[in-house]
């Protein structure tokens, strides 16, 4: 086994660990961090389960090394809020629209909207459906997915 | 995970990367977005005895606007081709290819450098790189060399690129202005590789196209000095015929799939040509 000291800022906390070179930042994340909104679907970057922000853009962290990201910066949905009384717009949408059933895919799509909110304020549903096409869901048909980001455009722009 | 252990590596430089090359050969791994590299070392398909990353590099990560060419850093990831202005001035239909790459979060990822070594035959940017007549800049701890994208894929998956290079840059030559280029490609969903591509270029002296996912390579075709006089239902016809010569020189297809992709190419090609003629137009 070959292991790498690898210095990597998640959610704000910096973590100075030797990691395996072949664990990948999914795997990191979730076994050695406890982050566990980071999600296993597919490990061939389809699915978008596994979607985190690195260095401020969403990547599929299943295809990532986690030794690559020496340096840099990762947040999950783990960050977003500190308790369930206190969402984030974004997920206090998803709430309100049920833009999810089974909740797999949920972190992620959370922070694909997020990132399309940051980049189009007032996104349009085909924008919406482009910007969460790297996230599948096998439950609800997308439909109250888009209809959450709506909502979540409108809850963003009250709290600005 | 990969099942097998492996040695990294993340040089800061070109210089410790091609040394890297020259001494491990083919028992090293390039990774550069990993969009391609990592699902297949998770798959257990690649065990590479050291990886070498490009993410630290400090260059090859630009793109700039040179009198005879336009350069773009191999490491330049995807939704970088997307936000160009640079680009979408002169050379819109890469960033239409660009955009159409995987979903946000490969193109956040992926770069033009390895997109291209990896060859596949569906690849979005490298059929509009034939279609512009682009050059790939190559290194190794022997020197510079340069081959054209048209030369460059030698079969499915196959370049012309040994395991001890390293690509740092595409170059699209300028060219005359005003130029007008178009992509147009099929596939099943949104994010899936194409069924079938294309990719067509306008200019005063010179109308190409290019068609992706039918053969290993792109296959191209080109008209001299038509761009500004033909009409655009000339140009459809010229197109129609020459993607049916072009693609039956290049061997008859085998199956009702290929068939079906050979079908839609053309079609892919005819469009792609109309909306670069009606761009190049309204550019004149």
């Amino acid at each position: 086994m070959v292991r790498i000291q690898t210095k990597v800022t998640v959610n704000d906390q910096q973590y100075h660990d030797e990691i395996d070179t072949r664990t990948t930042l999914v795997d990191y994340l979730r076994e050695e961090l406890g982050l566990t909104s980071v999600h296993i679907g597919c490990r061939t970057g389809n699915c978008g389960a596994c979607t985190v922000f690195l260095d401020g853009d969403t990547v599929k962290s299943c295809c990532i090394l986690a030794v690559d990201t020496d340096g840099s910066e990762v947040m999950t949905v783990e960050s977003l809020s500190s308790s369930p009384e206190d969402l984030h717009p974004v997920q206090q949408a998803f709430v309100e629209k049920q833009g999810l059933q089974c909740g797999f895919c949920t972190p992620g799509v959370v922070l694909s909207a997020l990132r399309l909110l940051e980049e189009i304020p007032d996104p349009t549903p085909t924008e919406i459906r482009t910007a969460i096409s790297g996230n599948l869901c096998r439950c609800t048909g997308y439909q109250f997915i888009v209809e959450s980001v709506l909502r979540a455009a409108e809850l963003s722009a009250k709290r600005d | 995970m990969a099942t097998t252990t492996f040695q990294f590596l993340a040089p800061n430089s070109v210089e410790e990367v091609v040394q890297l090359l020259a001494e491990y050969g083919d028992r090293a791994r390039l990774l550069s977005g990993g969009m391609s590299l990592m699902p297949i070392m998770n798959l257990g398909l690649a065990d590479p005895e050291l990886v070498v990353s490009l993410n630290h590099l400090s260059e090859p990560t630009g793109i700039i606007e040179n009198d005879d060419h336009l350069h773009i850093g191999a490491m330049v990831r995807h939704n970088d081709i997307v936000k160009s202005s640079v680009i979408a001035r002169d050379f819109v239909a890469l960033v239409q290819a660009a955009g159409k790459i995987g979903d946000v979060q490969v193109r956040n990822r992926g770069t033009i450098g390895g997109s291209i070594a990896h060859a596949d035959p569906a690849a979005d940017l490298t059929t509009v790189l034939a279609a512009y007549d682009a050059t790939v800049v190559i290194r190794s701890v022997v020197g510079e060399r340069r081959i054209p994208i048209r030369d460059f894929v030698v079969g499915i998956m196959e370049t012309q690129l040994s395991s001890d290079e390293l690509i740092t840059a595409i170059e699209i030559p300028r060219g005359l202005s005003p130029r007008g280029s178009s992509y147009v490609r099929l596939a099943r969903v949104e994010g899936s590789f194409a069924i079938a591509n294309a990719a067509a270029f306008v200019t005063p002296n010179e109308v190409t196209v290019a068609l992706g996912a039918v053969r290993p390579a792109p296959v191209v075709i080109s008209r001299q000095a038509s761009g500004l006089i033909d009409t655009e239902e000339s140009l459809a016809i010229w197109a129609s015929e020459a993607i049916a010569e072009a693609l039956s020189v290049q061997g008859n297809p085998q199956n009702d799939l290929a068939v079906y992709k050979e079908a839609m190419a053309a079609i892919c090609g005819r469009r792609a040509v109309s909306a670069a003629l009606q761009l190049f137009r309204s550019e004149t």
